[in-house]
């Protein structure tokens, strides 16, 4: 091949010579545009490709953003700031070099210190080093190399410049294959044809070191501390220090372990990105590797000194600074725009699992399973056969686009793929038998059938009216092929097509809702005037039957209990309403508990009934498609149907429980979900047809419910659809929820004794899938938007809350079983099946509950938070790693939704007084589903009339909103939790060291959230007002705020712990004294809590770092907190240079001394000082960490004077201690992420460690003029020695 | 910066931009570095080298005596062409100055010897 090459070479330079002879300049000029041209040519070519898949384009464009962003956090910033050990030279690269002949051009892209370039290995050859990093090119020029600055993407060379070029250790600093591709792909647009292009990365297999993910960021040692073994992309493979692995395999990392196929570049790079998981899991590892490591000293610790430790710095692999952190899904790298268009779908098509996150979403799921996202992969690809979507969701969307009625198309092409999938699903039917709940559920629903009927009735109407004749018929087709699919139906081949179906149809439908919003709104304006007089009309009528039925349901529910109707019945009903409440309800054998659920699925129908109203009012396809549906079925299950009068489709929603109209909802329901209809057809003719009716509605109910997840999740998701992650809507979605859920749970316990609740609340979490399952959920966008028609919002509030929170919905799912809600029980098992069903849960706990919380007292609420707190922290013990993985997962998704929620919340928090004044009806501003669950809180607790009660509440709101989350939340449920707050103290903390600037700022988020908790404790005791503080905004001192805010929770913590009688006294002294400073701080600290709230979502990798911390360390921290506060109130007692000495040998504890330090300098009345003091401190250490160190020391010394106890002085020093390190961590987050600031941060190198053969693949795939001559390992290292041949293209 | 550096690099990898060749380069500070000569290098090299480019670097940096075209098989043994190519190329060094996209006037800051070529993402 060479000598081909090189004969090529020769003749074109003839060539190139003859020209020269009459006109050299013109000639070569001509030939610089031809290559250049040729180049562009190749660009465009590139950038049409990606034009044509505008979805895919965004999508990509987004995640080249985020991975291009990692990589300048996690590589350039390092490199910029790190130094890089002097590493030797690769032999076989000294070989290749001193090989050249002479007068050869050298490229090294990544030259680094330019070690390659000053050698000499051959001085007949010039050598031009590249780098991206101005410090180190600084240091290759300073050594003679000739350098430049650019970036491998873009290399400032002509086409065909050199004979070689180097890429040594560089490609493996891109995050996604499609990067890693073009960089080798201008590597090869520099190289002459024929040269040679030598490739090194880090491989996969090393001895030193084991990945378990191949997107690892390796903890960046400093020579200096690390006593010359230092890190470095080349050499550092001996001197390395192996990485430490907390990874734990979880389903994701099975699952991608076995999809990984060796010698497949894209299948490993995919394959180590499973779709769950975002870059940003490192997080979650970092939490796990703390909370693993609970008992050890901290290792921030040694970051906050590390300017005293340097030298001390011990290899310690244990010590989280090394562990190599792995990032889990970087890129969507669906297609490489490449000449070879057949290659490149295969290889879509291949990476179509892990290129897809919703349908992997939706595959974690317990129910659905591998199927769904398979089917969705198929549908899509059906619809767009030759395009590659990077995402499913874009194909949806493309396909909307292209037709009006994309979703029946949709479920037509899915239709085939869907029987050979269905075979899988079946394990998930397994759970189903198992389902008692639904029937009795179903009953309970009819309590809450008086608002629900309007909703139904509203809905049908509008059903009617907005459907088209086309669409019917259309459905009609969709039918048939259902009921030829009907025939292999079992109930549970039924239930998971059925959900597929629905997801498709609602991706379809928020795409159809952005593509053509014109016609919904035209359709929707014409209905809605209908509709409203339909409402009106069947209102009225309704009404009159529901109250009957609610008091004949409310009868029924015992004699449910006693009979259970059939399993076809549950299971249709499971069917109806996601497989998700199925799989968690079959758990659940109590007949209680099953009232509960039967409760909730109840809510849930009259809620999503709501929301369908609402959505109807959104000018959303995805209710008038829907309806449409049922409307055919309630004809006739199998005849074709024709609009019926909205009458009719309003009977099926309240259906009277006797009247055979329910049988036709039922239809109509399973009509509205295509593939709900096989289900119902089986199970359509039930002797029970009350029960299964009122199951239909349930699912119905769901499925609306799921609709305006949809059409929420089109308006929230169209930004997130873009890259692709539906997931991500939820993850925002989820951090509200537990609140929700506590909110939920403590009215739940008011009407229901506690202490069976507990005991389910533990089967829940072990029947709880992990943390997959919510991944699916996430698939479903749930955000819903409350319209102001729908008088009883307060359900529907309630339902989108359970909806956002997928992760949250564990925690909440156990919070409310162990409170023996009904509603929990429904959570669960919509938790893994679909965040509809939790969010029905949700709706059914908030209806029922309002009026018991207006019934009961505000100690029996008090009472009721405390055992759930008790019961959320039984449940984080054992549900701890699923929850960190979720809240990883979630942060990710967060990321994107996050400015849609700060929307919302914002709005929410507007709305918030207006509701705690009003009922919830009075938010209009439904379409935040945050709002919602701010709202069911506030109107529960404002039923209560109780200002801690309020306050807790919207803390809850804010906290749930920010997404930092269940243990936030969890904490104010439970005023004794304090060890929960500290335990999140902890892990902002050891985030910020870790994580750096981002993660230090989602800790400033999480500490505001943590005041809120501590607000929340406050008030709880001391039923303390909050309202001045909402009041008072600080927007100019976030930061100080924050920091103030964390010392008060901590201080109250502290209080709350050491003395637990003496709550109120510190508290009132705390809060009310009015000489002290702290009310400054407290007002400083708590300026509205929307405003901070909203800052805080502004923060969007804030926030996904706190999602991660609570969730992981919750219970570590809280044993490590106890175990704190106890040695703290011994060491009170002790010496003061006996405590310093421990101080400064566990710093962590340190960090809660502070705290408790400054609850002890309350009740001795020197708070006033020691607040003064960490107020100065913190300012100190925003403006610069040393000299708020210093101003801190004198701060002590000054409380030492002030308070005539020693135990005050100790307490001082340790508050000084732990301003310290938070102005240390302060000052990292505040400087670039990858700057170490004082030492504290460590820095992470971003690396994609290569699989054998992975580089060879990825070479031979994506670059086609790029041959590959020899491949080998060396020193940790694949090596790949390419040589650039010349394609002829025909 | 080399003046065989220069005489490669090119603005291509802006966005809209053609060709980007050559740059126009704006010397605020060189030296010069004597280096050993070796006749075989520049031979070697001089096919791939733009002489358009070389006039400008000549031109920019003072030097006399190239010609406006250049016949590679002659100039191989024009000793004293190649000398003067040398010294062009290997041995002046651009420490401070500009090169200038012919294009989009995009300018890239030469700072110590080191040619600056990062493009911000909206260029890509």
């Amino acid at each position: 091949m060479f000598s081909k090459h090189e004969h090529r070479l020769l003749t074109k330079q003839l060539a190139v010579a003859a020209g020269i002879n009459s006109n050299y300049e013109t000639v070569s000029i001509e030939s610089s545009l031809v290559s250049s041209a040729s180049g562009i040519g190749n660009r465009d070519k590139d950038k049409d490709t990606k034009d044509n898949n505008n979805n895919t384009a965004l999508s990509n464009n987004e995640a080249n953003g985020r991975s291009a962003a990692l990589e300048r956090a996690y590589v350039h910033d390092v490199y910029e700031n790190c130094e890089e050990p002097v590493g030797g030279i690769r032999p076989k690269v000294a070989q290749f070099l001193s090989s050249l002949e002479a007068g050869s051009l050298v490229c090294d892209v990544g030259c680094g210190n330019g070690r390659y370039l000053t050698a000499g290995c051959n001085p007949l050859i010039h050598s031009i080093g590249v780098d991206r990093c101005c410090r180190l090119t600084k240091v290759a020029r300073n050594s003679g190399a000739e350098v430049a600055i650019c970036d491998n993407l873009e290399l400032p060379f002509r086409d065909e410049s050199f004979d070689a070029v180097l890429s040594l250790a560089v490609i493996h600093h891109f995050a996604t294959t499609e990067r890693r591709v073009s960089a080798i792909r201008e590597l090869a647009r520099v190289l002459r044809i024929g040269g040679r292009l030598v490739i090194t990365v880090w491989a996969l297999e090393q001895k030193s070191r084991r990945f378990e993910s191949q997107d690892v960021l390796i903890p960046w040692q400093s020579p200096k501390s690390k006593n010359m073994i230092t890190t470095s992309d080349d050499e550092d493979d001996d001197d390395f220090l192996p990485p430490y692995h907390a990874y734990t395999y979880t389903e994701d990392s099975i699952h991608s372990n076995s999809s990984r196929s060796q010698g497949d570049g894209d299948s490993s790079s995919l394959s180590s990105s499973s779709p769950s998981d975002t870059c940003y899991s490192f997080v979650r590892r970092a939490l796990q590797k703390l909370a693993g490591g609970g008992k050890k000293s901290p290792w921030f610790l040694d970051s906050w000194n590390s300017k005293d430790t340097k030298n001390d710095s011990s290899l310690d692999y244990e010590d989280a600074k090394d562990l190599p952190i792995e990032l889990r899904r970087l890129e969507d790298f669906d297609d490489i725009p490449e000449p070879l268009s057949s290659s490149a779908g295969l290889k879509s098509r291949s990476l179509g699992s892990i290129l897809n996150p919703p349908p992997k979403q939706i595959v974690r799921s317990r129910s659905s399973v591998p199927s769904l996202g398979a089917e969705m992969k198929q549908s899509s690809q059906a619809l767009h056969e030759s395009t590659a979507h990077s995402s499913i969701t874009s194909t949806v969307l493309s396909a909307a686009n292209n037709t009006t009625a994309s979703i029946c198309q949709v479920s037509s092409s899915s239709t085939p793929s869907r029987r050979p999938k269905l075979i899988k699903q079946k394990q998930s039917i397994t759970d189903d038998p198992e389902f008692p709940f639904d029937e009795n559920s179903s009953y309970k629903h009819l309590v809450h059938n008086d608002m629900r009927a309007q909703l139904l009735r509203k809905q049908s109407s509008l059903n009617e009216e907005l459907m088209a004749e086309s669409r019917i018929r259309e459905k009609e087709r969709i039918r048939k092929k259902i009921q030829k699919q009907m025939s292999l139906n079992e109930t549970f081949l039924c239930r998971s097509l059925f959900t597929k179906r629905l997801q498709v149809i609602r991706e379809g439908f928020t795409t159809k809702l952005k593509t053509s919003t014109g016609s919904l709104e035209r359709v929707t304006k014409s209905g809605l005037v209908k509709i409203m007089q339909n409402i009106s009309k069947s209102a009225s009528s309704n009404t009159g039957n529901y109250p009957t039925e609610s008091s004949t349901t409310i009868s029924r529910n015992c004699e449910n209990k006693t009979n259970k109707n059939g399993p076809i019945s549950r299971k249709l009903s499971s069917n109806n309403s996601y497989e998700r409440s199925c799989s968690t309800v079959t758990s659940h054998g109590d007949e209680v508990e099953k009232m509960r659920r039967e409760s909730g699925s109840d809510s849930s129908k009259d809620s999503s009934l709501q929301s369908d109203t609402s959505i109807e009012s959104e000018d959303s396809f995805a209710s008038v498609i829907y309806i449409p549906n049922k409307k055919s079925d309630t004809l006739s299950n199998k005849m074709p149907t024709v609009p019926t009068s909205p009458l009719t489709m309003i009977m099926p929603c309240p259906t009277p429980i006797h009247s055979p109209a329910p049988v036709t909802n039922h239809r109509q329901f399973s009509a509205a979900c295509e593939s709900t209809r096989f289900t119902f057809d089986a199970p359509t003719k039930i002797d029970k047809i009350e029960k299964s009716q009122q199951l239909y509605v349930n699912s119905n109910k769901k499925i609306i419910d799921q609709e305006c997840i949809g059409k929420k999740q089109s308006t929230v998701m169209l930004q997130s659809t873009k890259n692709g992650m539906q997931t991500k809507i939820n993850t925002i979605i989820t951090p509200p929820t537990p609140t929700a859920l506590n909110a939920t749970a403590t009215s739940t316990m008011m009407k229901k004794a506690s202490p069976p609740m507990s005991r389910i609340t533990r089967q829940t979490i072990k029947d709880l899938p992990p943390i997959p399952k919510f991944k699916k959920n996430s698939g479903f966008p749930i955000v819903r938007r409350i319209t102001s028609s729908h008088s009883n919002i307060i359900v529907p509030k309630l339902m989108s809350l359970e909806i956002f929170n997928p992760e949250t919905d564990d925690l909440d799912s156990d919070l409310d079983s162990s409170d023996g809600d009904e509603d929990e029980d429904e959570e669960d098992p919509s938790s893994p099946d679909s965040i509809d069903s939790v969010i029905n849960a949700l709706q059914s706990t908030n209806s029922p509950t309002e009026p018991l919380l207006n019934n009961t007292e505000s100690a029996g609420t008090k009472q009721q938070n405390v055992v759930a707190s008790d019961q959320f922290i039984s449940n984080n013990s054992k549900s701890v790693a699923p929850l960190v993985e979720a809240a990883a997962e979630v942060a990710n998704k967060l990321e994107n939704t996050v400015e849609m929620i700060i929307r919302e919340q914002e709005q929410e928090i507007t709305i918030m007084p207006n509701t705690s004044s009003t009922n919830t009806d009075d938010i209009d501003t439904s379409n935040n589903i945050i709002i919602n669950e701010n709202d069911i809180n506030l109107n529960v607790k404002l039923t209560n009339q109780q200002h801690h009660q309020l306050s807790s509440n919207n803390n809850h709101r804010i906290t749930t909103n920010i997404s930092n989350n269940n243990n936030n939340n969890n904490n104010p449920n439970s005023d004794n939790s304090s060890d929960n707050i500290g335990n999140c103290r902890e892990h902002l903390v050891d985030f910020a060291e870790k994580l750096s600037a981002q993660l230090l700022k989602e800790l400033d988020n999480e500490a505001a959230n943590k005041n809120s908790f501590d607000e929340d404790d406050n008030e709880d005791h001391l039923n303390y007002g909050i309202d001045p503080y909402v009041r008072k905004i600080n927007g100019d001192i976030k930061n100080l705020s924050i920091l103030r805010d964390e010392l008060r929770e901590r201080r109250l913590l502290l209080a709350n712990l050491s003395s637990k009688t003496s709550h109120e006294m510190e508290q009132q002294q705390f809060c009310n004294t009015p000489p002290t400073t702290i009310q400054e701080l407290e007002e400083d600290d708590s300026p509205p809590l929307s405003a901070k709230i909203q800052s805080h979502l502004s923060q969007n990798s804030n926030l996904i770092s706190n999602l991660g911390t609570p969730q992981s360390s919750v219970k570590k921290q809280q044993q490590k907190i106890n175990d704190f506060i106890l040695e703290e109130n011994e060491e009170n007692e002790e010496d003061e240079s006996s405590r310093a000495d421990e101080d400064s040998s566990s710093r962590s504890r340190i960090s809660f001394s502070l705290s408790y330090n400054a609850c002890n300098n309350n009740c001795n009345n020197t708070h006033d000082t020691a607040l003064l003091l960490q107020e100065d401190s913190f300012e100190e250490n925003d403006n610069s960490s040393s000299l708020g160190l210093q101003q801190m020391k004198q701060n002590l010394l000054k409380n030492i004077k002030y308070p005539g106890n020693k135990l005050n002085d100790s307490n001082n020093n340790s508050n000084t201690n732990s301003c310290d390190s938070w102005a240390n961590s302060n000052t990292a987050s505040l400087d670039s992420p990858s700057v170490s600031v004082g030492g504290s941060a460590t820095h992470h190198v971003y690396h994609h460690v290569f699989r054998e053969g992975e580089l060879d693949a990825l070479i031979n795939k994506h670059v086609n003029n790029l041959h590959i001559v020899s491949s080998y390992y060396e020193r940790a290292s694949w090596c790949v020695v390419c040589e650039k041949v010349q394609v002829w293209t025909i | 910066m080399k003046l065989l550096t220069y005489n490669f690099l090119t603005s291509k990898c802006i966005k809209k931009v053609k060709v980007g060749y050559p740059l126009k380069l704006n010397i605020m500070e060189q030296k010069v570095e004597s280096t050993n000569f070796n006749p075989e290098f520049i031979q070697r090299v001089l096919p791939r080298l733009d002489w358009s480019a070389i006039k400008i670097a000549a031109d920019s940096v003072g030097c006399q005596g190239f010609p406006d075209e250049i016949n590679l098989e002659t100039s191989t043994n024009d000793t004293e062409l190649l000398q003067k190519l040398h010294h062009l190329l290997l041995e002046i060094e651009v420490v401070t100055g500009s090169l200038i996209c012919p294009e989009t006037n995009r300018i890239f800051p030469i700072t110590n010897g080191i040619p600056n070529m990062l493009l911000n993402e909206d260029e890509v």
